[in-house]
Order: structure tokens, then sequence, then C-alpha cells
């Protein structure tokens, strides 16, 4: 026999055969947040239901994305440059840090989705690079 | 009924420093307005305070950079003084003068000492004058590309680039070499005329394998200046300090005479009034300092000081502002115990220690003896993503080193956070490193192959898989309120569960494992549990 219940806004305890241990999670949809171990930890929850919705994930390569919300700070390539691997393309600024971009590897810088001075969401699409086989 | 040194605070900042000082106003009997932003409504300075005045959107630009709105707030409320906390206004030396020809009183130092150590420039000529030592550089601010790599070449690489009115990492670059040197002059002139409206930068000598030491300093207007001791913050990331500790475990008491000396020296040297801090970098190999800079404010790392000397900074701050004379002498001051603190950040280590703000589900702090926590959040409010993403300071004390790091690794342990990445696996992993134990470490300590080693993501157990599922179905379902949510024939409904990652299993195999039973694999249909690594967003 196992039986779970909620404990706070983030925290569950689940008991089987008279043992109970707490987990602090939180789920919202399918979005699920967790704590272990002191790490924080993200995920997801799908109901056997919405498998369908299943999001498909993955990138291309060398499409650099921006993974916090921020400001474009400063653009240092043009579609058609030629990058190397390591070199800054983009810097954007957030909590008041510059972070900069660089390319995961020699190639073509196919596009810039950015601006100087224009805000960026977390996840947005900064540059493409795409790998020159031979350059 | 102690004296009461004022009758209303302006609070003019916010999280945990804002409800620092609303506490220390209380402690004093004085009232505490605070100002918030709309992003901090929720916020625990907020609802600490006496009363609190909204004073613009998000942006810090626009509410708590307002020095004309702050103004406004402390005339209209019947505030008689202004406490800045740290950032923000705190080193504002304009300010400071607007508030005291408000015919407000300033807590902090007279606007003429901000001024002296806020250019670091004016600053290093006035220590040298004193005979404070530092680190080789220059003594004027660079901007042209070829000058700086002249005087580069003459103190030798490495070298740093240092905003000249900056701070906290900043418009702050190293410089290993010539060819870099350039594309880092920009870059740190552009982040500093950013953070400080002031693109000065200075070139100075890199000391290898530094420790980063300060000296707490407190001074009255009636001529005593005293030193609390030194805090030792040397593991930093990004050129920001994470963890810091007191006394420094590597300082031989004969050098902790004269650094102190040293930091008093240089307070002395700018008429200053009020708590601050003389930071200095610290060549263990040699047993050499040098000045670095003089912080006029409260620090972040103030509370390891108040842990191991019993003095309250705020209320010296407030009484000392007030006009009181410090109420103890030098030779009253001894370091007792040992003291770390842990800057809790809502990052993401393993991604180099990316901001991660965001909402906190779930907030409970560590408590039990010795253990303090300063925070400006509350369970269930967001960590706005316009500010700095600290969340909370764990501060413990113990008797020795050993003891207060076993206090530490356990208070961290205790900390319920769910929502974002925090720090605290960071922190984790740093007091468990021979380094750290021996005190051995330096500035450099944090290195990319380090937080590769260490940080891996943990292994989630079964029952968090299975709880996962539980809480979606409870929430669809939208029955069974409280207690046991799954149980008889709701087993069936969530019956079959698994994780991307390859573990997890049928609820009932969770059932059956509990009894010690060997369970087959998962079904192929189920709920689908992930877990990452705290990378989402």
């Amino acid at each position: 026999m196992i039986r779970a219940g909620q404990l706070g806004a983030a925290e569950w305890w689940i008991e089987a055969e008279g043992e109970r241990r707490v987990a602090a999670l939180h789920v919202a949809g399918e979005v699920l947040t967790a704590q272990v171990r002191g790490h924080g930890l993200s995920g997801s929850v799908v109901d056997p239901r919405d498998h369908a919705l299943e999001a498909l994930g993955g990138a291309a390569d060398g499409a650099i994305r921006s993974p916090m919300p921020g400001a474009v700070a400063r653009v240092l390539v043009a579609a058609g440059d030629r990058v190397e691997a390591g070199q800054i393309l983009v810097v954007v600024e957030a909590m008041k840090m510059e972070n900069e971009f660089k390319a995961p590897m020699a190639g073509l810088v196919v596009e810039v989705a950015v601006t100087a001075g224009t805000a960026v969401d977390a996840n947005a699409l900064l540059v493409v690079v795409e790998a020159e086989e031979g350059a | 009924m102690q004296f009461r040194p004022f009758r209303r605070v302006l609070v003019a900042n916010r999280g945990e420093i804002a409800a620092r000082v609303v506490r220390g106003c209380h402690e004093r009997g004085v009232e505490a307005l605070a100002v918030y932003s709309e992003a901090d409504r929720d916020a625990l300075h907020v609802r600490l305070a006496d009363l609190a005045v909204e004073i613009g959107p998000a942006p810090s630009s626009e509410s708590y950079l307002r020095q004309d709105v702050l103004l406004e707030v402390a005339r209209a409320h019947g505030c008689d003084a202004v406490h800045p906390g740290y950032g923000f206004l705190s080193e504002n030396a304009g300010f400071a003068e607007k508030v005291v020809a408000a015919g407000l009183v300033w807590i902090g130092p007279p606007p003429s000492a901000i001024s002296a150590m806020g250019s670091k420039t004016a600053a290093r000529q006035r220590m040298q004058a004193a005979g404070v030592p530092l680190v080789p550089g220059t003594v004027e601010p660079v901007s042209d590309p070829d000058e700086a790599m002249a005087i580069a070449r003459d103190i030798g690489l490495p070298v740093m680039l240092k905003a000249a009115a900056g701070g906290g990492g900043k418009g702050m670059r190293r410089v290993d070499h010539e060819r870099d040197l350039a594309a880092a002059l920009t870059a740190a002139r552009s982040e500093a005329r950013k953070a400080f409206g002031d693109d000065s930068v200075y070139v100075e000598k890199l000391v290898v394998d530094p420790r980063h030491v300060e000296v707490q300093v407190l001074a009255d207007r009636h001529g005593t200046t005293v030193h609390l001791f030194e805090r030792d913050c040397s593991i930093q990331r990004r050129h920001q300090k994470v963890i810091e500790e007191t006394p420094c475990p590597v300082l031989p008491e004969a050098t902790r005479r004269k650094l102190t000396e040293a930091a008093v020296a240089a307070t002395k040297a700018v008429g200053y009034v009020g708590a601050g801090t003389c930071e200095f970098l610290y060549d263990p190999k040699a047993d050499a300092f040098y000045f670095l800079e003089m912080n006029t404010r409260l620090q972040v790392e103030h509370p390891i000081t108040e842990m191991v000397t019993g003095v309250d900074l705020v209320a010296a701050q407030l009484r000392v502002a007030a006009g009181e004379a410090l109420w103890f002498a030098q030779g009253d001051l001894q370091q007792t115990g040992h003291a770390i603190e842990c800057r809790i950040y809502a990052e993401d280590a393993a991604e180099n220690f990316r901001p991660a703000p965001g909402p906190l589900h779930g907030y409970r702090e560590p408590a039990g003896g010795w253990v303090r926590t300063d925070a400006g959040v509350v369970e269930g409010m967001v960590v706005p993503v316009h500010y700095d993403p600290m969340i909370a300071k764990l501060v413990v004390w113990g008797r020795d080193r050993a003891e207060a790091i076993d206090r530490c690794r356990r208070a961290l342990r205790d900390y319920h956070l769910v929502g974002v990445p925090t720090s605290i696996p960071f922190f984790l992993e740093v007091l468990d490193d021979p380094d750290f134990v021996a005190g051995t470490y330096h500035t450099g300590f944090i290195t990319p192959e380090w937080l590769q080693e260490h940080l891996g993501a943990p292994d989630v157990d079964d029952d968090l898989l299975a709880l996962a599922a539980i809480a979606r179905y409870q929430a669809d379902s939208a029955r069974a309120p409280a207690g046991a949510v799954a149980s008889g024939s709701d087993w069936k409904r969530l019956h079959r569960w698994r994780s991307r990652k390859g573990s997890g299993g049928d609820l009932r195999d969770r059932a059956r494992r509990a009894r010690g039973e060997r369970v087959g694999a998962s079904g192929r249909r189920g709920w689908r549990v992930s877990v990452d690594s705290g990378r989402g967003g």
C-alpha cells in the first residue's frame, strides 16, 4: 500500500510500508520543478492522455540562443561572416552582467536574428552558425 | 528606554539588505519606511516595514535610483534619515549631499569620504600618501588602447582592467595576452559606462593566486576609528564573492595586525565616519597585502563580522549617524569563533552561474542554533529578473572553523527551495573540497574544470517521479483534496509512469520495491516524468 499527499505549496509526502518520505516538488500543468539534495531541478510531467501534445525539442547545431532574458548589448558579426570557434558573436546584458555568446565551431554566419539594443526573451534565437567543412 | 536615534528612517533599497535595515531600525525603536518598485510589491522588506511607498516601475533606473522621488517620499512621509543599504545609491556622493541638503541625516559616511574613495584613481593617490601598500598599476584612468598597452608592458602581464567607479565585478576584465587588451578595454569601458555612468578604467598588475581579504572599520564623529578584524572573501565566481568567512584561515597574527592597522590608517586618511570596508589583496606566498579599494557602505557580508565580534553593525551605523560616540574601544573587540556566509543565488552553477530568476514555489529557511538567514523573499514570490538574483544569505557560527563548516553544510541541506536552481549544490561541493577544508584556496578556486568535475545532476529517486505524476493527476482531476490522494482504484489510473532517462516504472512497482521485491521493466504507454538538471527555461 502506498499513500501520498501534499504538505505545502511545494512539498509532498509518500508513504510505503509505514515509512514516510518527503519530497520537495511543484507541478503546474506539465511543468515540474523540484529540489533534490539541494539541486533545483526542472522537468515535465506528461499525462498519458497528452502524449500527442509533447513538444519536440532540439535546436539545430550552431543555433545560438540566449538562455536568459536580457538586452542585446552588441552584435559583432553579420550574416555571411566567417567565424572561428570561440569567436564572440553577440553580447547580451542580463542581470547587469555582459554575457558573451561564442561560435561553437568555425563556420559561416547564416543568420543574425537580433540587433543591438533590443530585448530578448529566454531561449530567443541570436545567431545561426553553419559549420564549414574544410574551410 | 534606549536612546532612539531617529523617528523614521527611509530605507532606500530592496531585498535582504532592506529587510536587515528595517529590523535594525526596529531594534532601536525607530520606524522604517520601505520603498519598492512594481516588481517588489510582494517582497519581504515591504511586509516588515512600518509603511511602504511604491516608487516606480521595475527597472532600478526608474525606481530605486530615482533620487528625486526618494527625497520627495522622505519629505512627504516625515522621515528624518535615509539608509542606503548597499549597491544602488549607497556610494553616490551626489545623492548623499542632496539628502543632507534636504535636512535629513545620511546614514553613511560624509559625501567627501565617499568621493575620496569612490574614484579608485583618487583613492590610490590618497592611500599612497597615507603609506598604505598598493598594487602596482596606473594612477590615472586610461581610455586609449595604446596607452593601456604601454602600461601593461611596463608592469607586466597579466593585468586587470577595472572601472574607476566600479565594484561588484562590473567593468572588470583580466588580460593575459597583449592581443586581447584592446577588446577587453572596450568591454570593460562599456560595462562601466552602463553600470556607473563613468567609463574610466585603470590598469593594474594581477597578483597571481591572491586571496581577497578585507577589513571592517567603524568610525564615529568624535575621532574614534576602530577595525572589526578581517573577512576572507576569496571564493568568487565571475569576480563576485559567494562565500565569505572570518577569521581568514591563513593570515598570520602579525600580518593581521599590520593589515588592520593599514585599514584604520586608510579610513582616517579620508575623514571617514560610519561603517566601511577596506579591501585588500593578500598574497599568502609572499605574506604581503595590497590595498584595493574602500567600500563606503555596509557590505553584503557584514553578518559574519557581527557573528564573531558581537557588534551589530546596523545599530552602530544608526547611532554613529545620530552623533553618538562609539560605545567600545579597539581593545574591547575580539574575534570569537568562526563564521561563514553563503550567498544563495537563483542561478545555475552548472551553466556558468547563469542567473535563473523565477517563482519560489516553495521556500523555507534553515534554523537551529548559530544559524542566521538574511533573506528578502517569502514563499510564493517571484525572484525578479530586474535585479541581482540573490535570494538570501546563510550565515553560521561555530566555535572553530571545522564546526562552522559542518553547521553550514547542515543548514544548506535544510533549505527547502523549489522553483529555481540555486547555488546550494555548488556550496555543498565547495564545503567538501579538500582545499577549502584546508583553508588554502585563493580567488581562482572556481574554474570551469572544477565545476565540470563537481557539478553533476543528482540521481532522481522513484518517490519524486511518482509524486510528480500524483501531483499532476490530482491537479487535473480536481478531486481528492488533502490527505491520501492515490490509493485503491486511483492506482489503476496512475498505474504507469516512467522517466525519459530510463528510470521509473509502474507505480505498483514502487509499492513492491518498498517491500523489497524485485520489479520488472516499465510499460510503454504511461505517465512520462522527465527531470533535467535544473536547466529549464
